[in-house]
């Protein structure tokens, strides 16, 4: 691959990936929360960021910048399907 | 990416911190701004400056003079919302406020003939805490500066990677050493001892604002984003009457509410002048980590209480915690100014960054721009200067804007933002034209004469200065000018090893006897 597409690759999976995964993240938490709707809000706020942090490092790091997109998608679907379900249940 | 994690680290810290090192240099520099946002629009409107000398009326007497001016002026109507502010900590005046057709208007009393004061029209100390999240650009900038906070955490995390040697470092400074090893012992030491305060700020700054950064979650269990604040914030409003009654004197309900909630720093009265008037006092954010206001709320016609809360849900006392943390209104004046030691070393430390990636090159040039590479260094340099000093000198022609511009000039406010932005622009241009060292130097020079000139200035043209403040026992205001005189002298220090530079010396090194 060209040195360009390969860092806009990982530009992209850092800013968008990761955003992404974030906010899904965010919306897993919130709708799984057994308790007060408001309590799954404010505790929802604190910690997915922590996410965003790890794929923009990890797009960056790791060896191919396809592999970081493979597995960003992998693990949206897996959080997708997480928050369809949640989202049935409730 | 690279060989080694390291190594994509150091890439990822160098361009990362480049390109939104700039950025963030104006974030950091505002963001300490306002941490003094109220002493700084204080010392903007001197009109209203205090006079320490005379003793000020009993709240009660202000809360009741406070009251009356707004039965006069503020509207009648459902839905109304007046609010009181007592003069206390950084907020030195009375102050009124309401809304009107969308409108916000904003009044400061006498506190003790209840006369309104003319004060300048200026966005204060407001404008730079604007800035810090807004970029003045809404809900654009916040996200773009929501961005720049997500890689400052990578910055700080790949920093901490290629650094390793926290502990040895620490103690570690070369000040006499070449110059390119001066810089980046300045960087390491500033990051190392701020880390803890740069995670914490930088963390809480992501955190505090669910609403528009992370909307997802909050929309999906919320149709009405304000249901979450009325889950956490109990509400004493009652149904509008439409029946016009007289309201009690609310100064007479003070001495309950102090009762109930322990101190009292403002005060919001609902539906005025309407039968179902609340009148609800509230403690301030100043007294816990946590920003959340106890509150008590009254029968503003017949003085009868309502209810108070100063029990919040645990998930409220965790997040109001991060937003705590982050505006720093809590511990009083010694609080503050830790912030704000930590902002400027903060804004050292990128400002060291930025200055470290041309340095290298300076030396070793490593094309990596290909063919255009000293043109982009170039403008790199350029940008470099125009993000420091622009920042810095922005905010002092702000203020200076602030004194020059007539009292009753059209749009005067607007023109004082007008003259902080434009200033980036001639910043800019400035460092293009001049070369890099020189502009820094001529930069720094400005910054330095705008600090030291400014009271002389207000001195000549007759408007109130540190011999006004201090006579006047204002020591908000006259805080804001030293500050300001001392900020010059920060920047006086520069200019020696600016100058060695410029001649091509070698900054102090020591010649050891062969």
């Amino acid at each position: 691959m060209k040195a360009s597409a390969d860092i806009s690759l990982r530009v992209l999976a850092a800013f968008i990936g990761g955003y992404l995964l974030t906010a899904l993240a965010n919306l897993a938490w919130v709708l799984s929360w057994p308790g007060h709707r408001a309590d799954a809000v404010y505790y929802g706020t604190l910690f997915p960021w922590l996410i965003y942090f790890a794929v923009m490092i990890w797009a960056f790091s790791a060896r191919s910048a396809l592999k970081v997109w493979a597995v960003i998608l992998a693990v949206a679907g897996g959080l997708l399907s997480w928050v369809a379900l949640a989202w049935y249940l409730k | 990416m690279k060989k080694t994690f390291s190594l994509s680290m150091a890439w990822l810290h160098t361009w990362f911190g480049l390109y939104l090192g700039w950025l963030l240099f104006a974030v950091f520099i505002t963001g300490t701004m306002a941490v003094f946002e109220h002493g700084i629009t204080h010392w903007m409107q001197p009109e209203g400056r205090l006079d320490n000398t005379v003793s000020q009326p009993a709240v009660e007497h202000q809360f009741e003079v406070a009251q009356a001016y707004l039965q006069q002026h503020a509207p009648k109507e459902k839905g109304s919302m007046w609010m009181i502010t007592l003069p206390g900590g950084a907020h030195p005046g009375l102050e009124v406020r309401w809304r009107q057709k969308g409108e916000a208007h904003e009044v400061r009393l006498d506190p003790a003939s209840g006369e309104p004061i003319e004060l300048r029209e200026t966005e204060g100390g407001a404008m730079l805490t604007d800035f810090h999240y807004t970029l003045l650009a809404g809900l654009t900038g916040t996200i773009i500066v929501g961005l720049a906070a997500v890689v400052m955490m990578v910055g700080l995390i790949s920093g901490i990677v290629i650094h390793k040697r926290i502990f040895k470092d620490f103690f570690t400074f070369r000040r006499q050493s070449s110059s390119q090893r001066s810089w980046l012992d300045a960087h390491n030491v500033s990051g190392v001892l701020m880390l803890p305060f740069l995670l914490m700020i930088t963390y809480t700054g992501l955190v505090m604002q669910p609403l528009v950064f992370l909307p997802l979650g909050l929309k999906a269990v919320y149709d009405n984003p304000r249901a979450l604040r009325g889950d956490s914030v109990q509400s004493f409003e009652q149904p509008y009457a439409g029946t016009p009654a007289d309201m009690v004197n609310i100064g007479q309900l003070l001495p309950q509410a102090k009762e109930a909630i322990g101190s009292v720093e403002w005060a919001v009265i609902q539906n005025g002048g309407d039968a179902s008037a609340v009148v609800e006092f509230f403690a301030g954010v100043g007294g816990r980590v946590a920003a959340v206001a106890d509150h008590v709320a009254f029968s503003a016609v017949t003085g009868e209480l309502l209810g108070k809360q100063t029990e919040w849900r645990d998930s409220g006392y965790v997040f109001r915690s991060f937003v705590g943390l982050h505006i720093a209104m809590f511990g009083g004046w010694t609080v503050s100014w830790l912030y704000f030691i930590g902002g400027i070393v903060s804004c050292g430390l990128i400002a060291t960054g930025l200055i470290l990636f041309t340095i290298k090159r300076r030396k070793r040039p490593e094309n990596e721009f290909g063919a255009a590479s000293a043109r982009v260094y170039r403008l790199i340099e350029a940008l470099n200067v125009a993000a420091v000093m622009g920042s810095i000198n922005a905010i002092l022609i702000y203020f200076w804007a602030n004194r020059i511009l007539p009292i009753d000039f059209a749009e005067r406010s607007d023109w004082e933002v007008r003259a902080f932005l434009l200033t980036w622009l001639v910043s800019l241009v400035h460092a293009l034209i001049r070369k890099p060292l020189a502009s820094w130097r001529d930069q720094v020079i400005l910054a330095l004469l705008l600090c030291w000139l400014l009271p002389v200035y207000s001195w000549l043209s007759g408007q109130p200065n540190l011999l006004t403040f201090w006579q006047k026992g204002d020591g908000i205001a006259f805080g804001v000018e030293v500050t300001i005189l001392l900020f010059g002298g920060l920047l006086s220090m520069a200019i020696p090893k600016l100058s060695s530079t410029m001649q091509g010396l070698p900054s102090k090194r020591k010649v050891r006897p062969a």
